[in-house]
């Protein structure tokens, strides 16, 4: 177990070198200048300006060498370099906006995992009933629907048309300043630990829906292997065995087969959790929630290297760090694996 | 058994933990006002919604569009623009000015009354400070409007000299932008502030500010919100809203539900379009301000990129064959169609006459057949992923392509990222784009500097990006210019400036479509009004809450 | 034939669907222009933003342009798009896959470093990335969407070779003396073809929501050529003109829809305990 989890740390450490060259490289294929992007046109007007701006940012060097200056200030500093576009550093801005989008894809996964896992179990007792017709389809439409458009629909008819929810942002201005506040960033959990019920309602409010629309195409992929699962186990050998003990059929659901149908449900979670923070660019956007979608949207769109590389490289660590925890607790739930 | 237990210890501490934070709810943590101590009047919040382009507070090194509302707000300078005018300068800390007769030696009289936030007084020397500090950071984008300064000095507590590299009739333009911000030099040189380079006082300007202005910063998380508070030391007359916050929200439908159900009592990311669901809704006005925002076409005289397209003659067939009215329909209520470089609201301003000089397509068809092109051609039109005041130019590049096929010119649209066309722009590489220009300072010398033949080098103003050269024909235009650059007398400027645009609209290598309104709302219950002015978008330090 | 037959013959009425809305999508690409009413590209200004009518069925646009044919249009792009981009990384797919599964050793471990690499990014993330960067147009986003897609097909091809290769034919012919290559395309390829064939069909429908996903951030087709993504992000800017992005979204969930339930159809087919199971 140590030997593996040693191997796999080694691995990941590899893998997020790579990644940081092949972003590294991507990103730099352009031709064209962030100094146009970023200065004002009379700004440009000015070589004096633009020169002391190049200069400033290492955009007159060969890219292995901005490369390699890149990597020492990562390791060395600690430091991510800044961002072009907003002359802050990236890794404030990563820090500002990751806490946002970790909240939304927490209870986007909440959603997709209680709502999918309850869905599959219905869709598999009822096999073939109206229930499960009914159920396949809406998870059938999870993993078909665009989900910029899926947003666009929810909030014009639950935010514009019946105005129930607030329809962009993640908490009422007037209730609530992040900055001056302090706390963690994730807003459910400080308004809990502050005891302020009226923000944890609104921040809440906000969260929800977001939240359904990121998590329903997750939703849609675990209700779908959980039933296919499900429906597997109850037909196997032991599971009959158990019924013909005279066992309840509830109890042979819920103790026997669906323990070990929900095994393979963590691996799709996980597959689930990725698409996740892809479709944060869109939902992110339409519902102006201040994430780490939107930041690598308008870190790609105006070519801020720095910023690209960095979220990019967060998202890497992101999604590695989910699949090594998935695998490891794979193998916890399923003594089957072994670690090779 | 276990397990069980271990669940009730859980539950145990967790209902400790809130029991713990319940005992203290009489300071609710998290919550944006103080509750106005319980006593007299209710704190006064008003909530601004809208897309900000904020990169930094820092006076001395901001440029984006948003930033003079901010320092506006938090600083004060010798001049500022008058409340809802297009660039007009009236005194602020300064009451008076001279200038020599060679119009480069300025003398300002200071007030002798403002103080900072700080409770410091506001002297000569914090003017002349800020002044250095930015003149000092030669990468700065504010840098711009303010390297005409060769030096200042203070002679006394209250008077300030500034003397120019060159004389300048729009200095007391670029005198109300925030590159000439006063700030406390005394706090900000604790907090790094250098006026002989090395300045490292932007990281703490992000955060806070040090101005004499009615608010003073109080937070800002970027593209989150930006929270304002009245300054208490004021020394004008204090405003009687307590805080006032801008929140970022990307989407227009969010801001518009937002003022509805009153989360929001401004919204700024509307057009005339948008603007129509809230026709009706009790409580709201809607309303418009004049910008200098021009959304015009480049058509390159380099006819390497495009034999056709760089024809004069073919440049005015395209000039004719425009639908001018229908872009009025795209821009909106308030749209206006500028005869060309100069906006309406500056000095002479001219208006493209639509029943006599709009679209004439048979005039179009007579001159491409003069420069034997009436079977017609293909060319590039490119377009940045960019809109004018909401009205985005991938459907202004439909609609000129619609246009101009009228005339047999097949227009291919290439889309690309805005910095891309900045790229291209000053390599001067397309013969044909969309391009908006909103300008530096509210004067008429910039639109000069910027559009007439020749200006510039190396792709740095539209003259050199369309390859405009500045030859004997068009040396006339350049007399008049110049005349207006240093023309005092605003009557005989204006006179100046309608002759100019008469001899320009003769031959140019631009199709100017529209000057863009700014279309926003308000809740007419919470504030008295809203005014607006281009250099400081929604004038912070006049709204009145009711 | 003899399997599509049996194939048809199932009593999936969602596959059937799946099968008619696809081919229905098929036609409606090729014979656009006899059934749109009107130009997809020409728009009058006097009809600026009119809701759906007897005249304009899904309404018209900002430029007055007849929405319907517009999403009659936008068909032809969007699924030549996805077919390309699916097309591709299936052929890159298996050719890096199957050489890897083949080979084994160090080119197997190089190959799935790489893959890996790629798969660390969330698709869409990355594919964002390569379009900015490239420049937006039809050819760099498909481009960039197989640059992410191809390694789920090498690492599908590999594990069945893999798993193909200790089986007892294959063995049996290399002791009869076939050749490498014979042995991939004659016996290893045939045998792995039907999960692969499932795999394509259901990426069709993520492709067609990636597509459109870039075309919707400003990062796919050009204009005036009408895309539905494209057309769906015309109608964020003023979602009171409901009809602007509803039907174009509409589109593309019935290609993706339909392209879930061909995949689902075929995998319960080729999979007979599944058939079992999904009746």
């Amino acid at each position: 177990m140590i030997r593996y989890l040693l191997r796999r740390l080694g691995l990941m450490i590899v893998l997020l070198f790579g990644v940081s060259i092949l972003v590294f490289l991507i990103s730099h294929l352009v031709p064209s200048s962030p100094e146009a992007a970023n200065l004002s046109q009379s700004a440009l007007n000015d070589p004096e300006i633009v020169a002391a701006y190049k200069a400033k940012w290492g955009l007159d060097k060969p890219v292995w060498e901005q490369y390699l200056i890149y990597m020492k200030n990562i390791l060395v500093n600690h430091d991510l370099g800044t961002s072009i576009r907003t002359g802050r550093p990236v890794l404030e801005e990563l820090a500002q906006y990751f806490p946002a989008t970790l909240e939304l894809s927490i209870f986007a996964m909440l959603i997709a995992i209680v709502f999918g896992v309850a869905f599959g179990v219905l869709s598999a007792i009822f096999q073939n009933k109206p229930i499960d017709q009914i159920l396949r389809t809406i998870s059938v439409s999870g993993v078909s629907l665009p989900n910029f458009w899926f947003a666009l629909l929810v909030m014009n008819l639950l935010c514009n048309i019946f105005p129930i929810f607030p329809s962009g942002g993640r908490y009422n201005a007037r209730l609530y300043d992040p900055a001056s506040a302090g706390g963690t960033g994730l807003y459910v959990l400080d308004a809990i630990s502050w005891g302020n019920w009226p923000l944890l309602g609104d921040v809440l409010a906000h969260l929800v829906l977001p939240a359904l629309v990121l998590g329903f195409f997750t939703m849609g992929l675990i209700t779908r292997q959980t039933r296919s699962n499900l429906l597997e186990a109850m037909s196997s050998d032991y599971i009959r065995t158990a019924r013909s003990k005279g066992m309840k059929e509830s109890r042979v659901v819920w103790r026997h087969a669906l323990g070990n149908a929900l095994v393979p449900v963590i691996t799709v979670s996980g597959m689930g959790f990725c698409n996740l923070l892809g479709g944060m660019v869109f939902v992110e956007r339409i519902f102006s929630w201040p994430g780490i979608g939107q930041y690598a949207y308008l870190a790609a769109t105006n070519l801020d290297f720095p910023a690209i590389c960095g979220v990019s490289l967060l998202i890497a660590v992101v999604y590695v760090v989910v699949n090594l925890f998935i695998d490891i607790l794979y193998g916890i739930i399923d003594p089957r694996i072994r670690y090779q | 058994m276990k397990k069980r237990l271990s669940l009730l210890l859980a539950g145990a501490m967790l209902a400790g933990l809130l029991a713990g934070c319940g005992g203290n709810t009489g300071n609710v943590q998290g919550n944006v006002q103080g509750n106005a101590g319980g006593s007299g009047e209710e704190a006064k919040t008003i909530v601004i919604a809208g897309q900000s382009d904020l990169v930094t507070l820092d006076p001395g090194n901001m440029y984006e569009p948003y930033g003079n509302m901010v320092s506006y707000a938090a600083y004060d300078m010798l001049y500022r623009v008058k409340s809802g005018t297009m660039g007009t300068p009236e005194p602020s800390v300064a009451t008076s000015y001279e200038v020599d007769d060679t119009g480069t030696i300025y003398t300002f009289h200071l007030r002798d009354d403002v103080v900072f936030a700080s409770g410091n007084p506001l002297t000569a020397n914090d003017v002349v400070w800020s002044v250095n500090r930015v003149l000092n950071m030669p990468e700065s984008n504010a840098y711009t409007n303010i390297k005409i300064v060769d030096h200042v000095e203070a002679p006394d507590e209250y008077t300030v000299v500034f003397t120019l590299t060159q004389p300048d009739a729009s200095f007391l333009v670029k005198l109300t932008s925030n590159a000439y911000c006063i700030l406390d030099s005394e706090v900000v040189k604790e907090h790094g502030g250098s006026d002989s380079g090395g300045d490292t006082a932007k990281e703490w300007l992000d955060t806070t500010s040090a101005g004499s202005g009615p608010y003073i910063i109080e937070s800002w998380t970027p593209k989150e919100q930006l929270v304002l508070k009245k300054n208490p030391n004021y020394w004008g007359e204090a405003s009687n809203i307590d805080t006032i916050i801008f929140q970022e929200m990307t989407s227009v439908d969010a801001q518009i539900t937002a003022l509805k159900n009153g989360d929001a009592d401004i919204i700024l990311g509307l057009n005339s379009e948008t603007a129509k669901q809230l026709d009706g809704v009790e409580n709201v006005t809607v309303t418009t301000g004049e910008t200098a925002m021009m959304t015009f076409l480049v058509m390159s005289r380099d006819a390497s990129l495009s034999p056709e397209m760089s024809n004069p003659l073919v440049q005015e067939a395209v000039r004719k064959a425009l639908d001018y009215e229908g872009y009025l329909t795209l821009g909106g209520t308030g749209c206006m169609v500028p005869l060309n470089f100069v906006q309406d609201g500056f000095s002479g301003g001219l208006q493209r006459d639509l029943t006599t000089d709009g679209q004439d397509l048979e005039e179009a068809r007579a001159l491409m057949a003069e420069a034997g092109y009436a079977d017609g051609f293909e060319v590039t039109l490119t377009c940045a992923n960019n809109n004018s005041e909401g009205l985005e130019w991938t459907t202004i590049a439909q609609k000129v392509a619609q246009d101009l096929a009228e005339i047999n010119i097949t227009v291919n649209i290439e889309t690309l990222e805005t910095t891309l066309v900045y790229e291209q722009m000053r390599n001067a590489t397309m013969p044909f784009y969309i391009m908006f220009w909103s300008p530096d300072y509210y004067d008429i010398n910039n639109q000069i500097d910027a559009f007439l033949p020749g200006t510039g080098t190396n792709g740095t103003a539209y003259g050199n990006r369309a390859k405009w050269e500045r030859t004997a024909e068009n040396e006339a235009l350049w007399t008049l210019g110049d005349q207006v650059k240093t023309e005092t007398d605003e009557t005989q400027r204006a006179a100046l400036s309608e002759e100019l645009q008469q001899l320009y609209a003769e031959d140019n290598p631009f199709a100017f479509l529209l000057q863009h309104p700014k279309t926003f709302a308000f809740r007419s219950d919470r504030l008295e009004d809203v005014t607006y002015n281009d250099l400081c978008k929604i004038e912070l330090c006049e709204l009145v809450a009711k | 034939m003899k399997g599509i037959k049996d194939l048809l013959r199932q009593k999936n009425f969602m596959f059937k669907l799946g099968v008619v809305l696809f081919f229905a999508w098929i036609l409606v690409a090729i014979f656009a222009p006899i059934i749109a009413p009107h130009s997809p590209t020409e728009g009058d200004l006097a009809f600026q933003y009119l809701p759906p009518s007897a005249d304009y069925w899904f309404g018209t646009d900002e430029l007055g342009r007849d929405v319907f044919s517009r999403v009659l249009y936008a068909s032809r792009v969007s699924l030549t798009a996805s077919l390309v981009t699916v097309l591709i990384s299936f052929g890159v797919g298996i050719f890096f896959g199957g050489l890897a599964g083949y080979i084994g050793g160090v080119v197997d471990d190089v190959m799935m470093r790489f893959s890996e690499m790629i798969q660390s990014f969330p698709p869409l993330i990355l594919a964002m990335v390569i379009a900015a960067a490239l420049g937006p147009n039809i050819s760099n986003s498909i481009l960039a969407m197989a640059v992410i897609w191809w390694p789920n097909y090498a690492r599908l091809t590999r594990s069945i070779v893999i798993s193909l290769k200790s089986n007892d034919y294959v063995t049996a012919s290399r002791v009869l003396g076939a050749t490498h290559t014979r042995i991939l395309t004659r016996e290893i390829l045939p045998n792995s073809i039907g999960s692969l064939i499932v795999m394509c069909t259901l990426d069709l429908g993520n492709a067609i929501l990636m597509f459109s996903g870039l075309s919707f951030l400003g990062l796919g087709v050009q204009p005036p050529t009408p895309e539905w993504g494209a057309m769906v992000s015309d109608g964020v800017r003023d979602t009171a003109k409901w009809w602007v992005s509803t039907f174009p979204g509409l589109a593309i969930f019935s290609v993706a829809i339909a392209a879930n339930f061909i995949g689902d159809g075929l995998r319960d087919y080729l999979d007979p305990k599944m058939r079992r199971t999904n009746g």
